[in-house]
């Protein structure tokens, strides 16, 4: 069943077109590597299905679970399931982690509908994750990634994206930063939400994260649009050619 | 003080008014605190605490450190002294009622704190028709640690001068005050740090709406060797709001060692609302520490995208990154009962 899909995309940030006609399907279950060089759109992919601000959609559509995603506010496509784990989350000094925490997992309940949970069920829920991704409790008292490290901030993301259980999961350049035991831990956090529902879109430059979150499908985006897809086969072509062939 | 001739507030001092002093009003205690109650600048304690000892000074010439017109100058008002000669347990809550319409009513305590004691002070004024109100508290720190809160529940048609004369000798001061409501509110402060190991933190929150215009007025003097002082003051501006900040710290010639910080920050929320921010150092001593600086900004859109991202509305996101930017200061009071008050109330 078809969760997103991007046709004829075009996008410009700041009056220059970075995403010119870009195709693009994810199934549910489905995982899917979006690879190539800097400044090739791929970032600015992500920026478009979220709704960030300094996108301007020139044409083509996106719908998501055949709905026009591109008229939804950010929010509402956080809220219907889309989740960006950021290259470099944002540091909010004066929030509460955990009190972050607990307020986007009662409002995405409210707007599906659902109670409240109680302060209780929530630290139930945060703790187990905690201690099962053996992530230090202290990361809950802090304010939202203020004086975080690399691996902190990431490991924040995945913790939010657990207690959010989004079905459309954004990984921008999830591995920036990580040694390779914390990408390992964040690579076994992210599977474990693999359950042949939810899909993931990895966008990456390196093939190491693939080591860790396998996919299905590798698309080669170059000059604002996909000019290659297959399987991991890309992958091991790409480690010994490089993006210079394409 | 150029500057602060810009800040007009001559429509609120160019008013006619009938002065009022004194009254009467059926009002709650607060039970974590130990209750003061004064109607319209009079107190009406008789020395129930006794850690508390309040005396009535004489009836004065009215004074201020705010220029206002004539006729306050031909006023007389009452000063009393509160000296805190105990340790109280709890703290301490001054709740000034104001009462009446298009009246002025202006009050004057000496707050005296000597010989270790570490006291915490809360003051709320409360008034629901326009008047002027003008307070004139001189603190007098000896040898103690002070905590000084200020919170005002006034309506937007109110005026409030305060007026705040600060000594500190081998002690502490430190004040937080919240401004977000009122036509004109203006806080002058002259701090004088008269023996080593002395320090001053002032620290405020200023929320403005509509046209309201508010003032920070702060000098600090260090007078001697090893003082410290730190001054700093968020803003939050809407509307066509205007705030002002003129923050001056002296650092006398034999005050060296000592160290001073200045700092405002603001963020706009409307294009129309105006700040004019003016941190300044006078230093005559080259061995000392000295910091300055103001920031001016909105709220940064990539916080809002992160949080909006997560699912919080752009409304929800601007409230929680407002209430962050004032959480530092609010952390900043010591005492527990009057820091929930400020969360609860502020």
């Amino acid at each position: 069943m078809e969760l997103l899909n991007i046709n004829n995309l075009k996008v410009e940030v700041e009056d220059k077109k970075i995403i010119d006609g870009l195709n693009l399907n994810i199934k549910r279950g489905e995982v899917h590597a979006l690879m190539g060089q800097n400044g090739c759109g791929k970032s600015t992919l992500a920026k478009t299905i979220t709704g960030h601000f300094s996108v301007k959609v020139l044409g083509g559509e996106i719908t998501y679970r055949n709905k026009d995603l591109l008229q939804m506010e950010p929010e509402e496509r956080a809220n219907r399931g889309i989740f960006m784990s950021f290259q470099s989350p944002r540091e909010i000094p004066g929030v509460n982690n955990l009190y972050f925490l607990k307020t986007i997992i009662n409002v995405k309940r409210e707007f599906e509908g659902k109670d409240d949970l109680s302060s209780v069920e929530i630290m139930k829920k945060i703790k187990d994750l905690t201690s099962d991704l053996q992530i230090n409790n202290d990361i809950l008292k802090r304010y939202v990634n203020d004086g975080f490290s690399g691996g902190e901030k990431k490991t924040n993301e995945l913790l939010q994206m657990l207690l959010l259980e989004p079905d459309l999961i954004i990984l921008d350049e999830i591995d920036s930063g990580l040694d390779i035991d914390a990408l390992k831990k964040v690579g076994e956090g992210v599977n474990k939400l693999l359950d042949g529902k939810r899909s993931i879109l990895i966008i990456t430059h390196y093939k190491r994260v693939l080591d860790y979150i396998k996919p299905n499908f590798v698309h080669i985006m170059s000059g604002g649009k996909i000019v290659e897809s297959g399987g991991i086969e890309i992958v091991d072509r790409l480690e010994e050619s490089g993006y210079g062939r394409i | 003080m150029d500057e602060f001739k810009n800040f007009d507030y001559s429509d609120v001092i160019n008013k006619k008014y009938k002065f009022l002093l004194g009254g009467d009003l059926d009002v709650d205690d607060y039970k974590d605190f130990y209750n003061i109650n004064v109607f319209n600048g009079v107190p009406d304690y008789n020395n129930e605490y006794d850690f508390l000892k309040l005396e009535y000074v004489d009836d004065i010439p009215f004074t201020s450190l705010i220029p206002l017109n004539d006729e306050f100058y031909n006023l007389r008002l009452m000063q009393y002294n509160f000296e805190i000669i105990l340790q109280p347990d709890k703290p301490i809550v001054i709740k000034n009622y104001y009462t009446g319409s298009g009246v002025a009513i202006a009050s004057d305590f000496n707050i005296q704190c000597k010989n270790n004691i570490k006291a915490d002070l809360l003051e709320l004024n409360i008034s629901s028709a326009d008047k002027l109100i003008v307070n004139n508290r001189n603190f007098s720190i000896e040898e103690s640690f002070l905590n000084y809160s200020r919170m005002d529940f006034i309506d937007n048609e109110t005026s409030i001068f305060n007026n705040y004369n600060v000594s500190v000798g081998v002690g502490k001061f430190e004040s937080v005050l919240t401004d977000k409501q009122g036509k004109v509110s203006i806080n002058f402060w002259d701090i004088n740090l008269n023996k080593p190991d002395s320090t001053a933190e002032v620290s405020g929150i200023v929320e403005l709406n509509s046209a309201d215009r508010h003032g920070n007025v702060c000098k600090i003097n260090h007078l001697k060797n090893e003082t410290g002082s730190k001054q700093e003051f968020r803003h939050i501006l809407n509307g066509t709001s205007y705030a002002m900040y003129d923050g001056d710290s002296h650092i006398a010639v034999g005050a060296q060692d000592s160290s001073s910080s200045q700092i405002s920050k603001a963020i706009m929320l409307s294009n129309n609302s105006r700040i004019l921010n003016k941190p300044r150092l006078n230093i005559h001593n080259s061995n000392v520490k000295a910091t300055h600086g103001a920031t001016v900004g909105k709220l940064n859109n990539d916080d809002i995208f992160y949080m909006k991202q997560r699912g919080l509305s752009t409304k929800l996101v601007e409230e929680i990154l407002l209430e962050a930017f004032k959480k530092d200061i609010l952390d900043r009071i010591h005492n527990q009962e009057i820091r929930s008050f400020f969360h609860d109330k502020g």
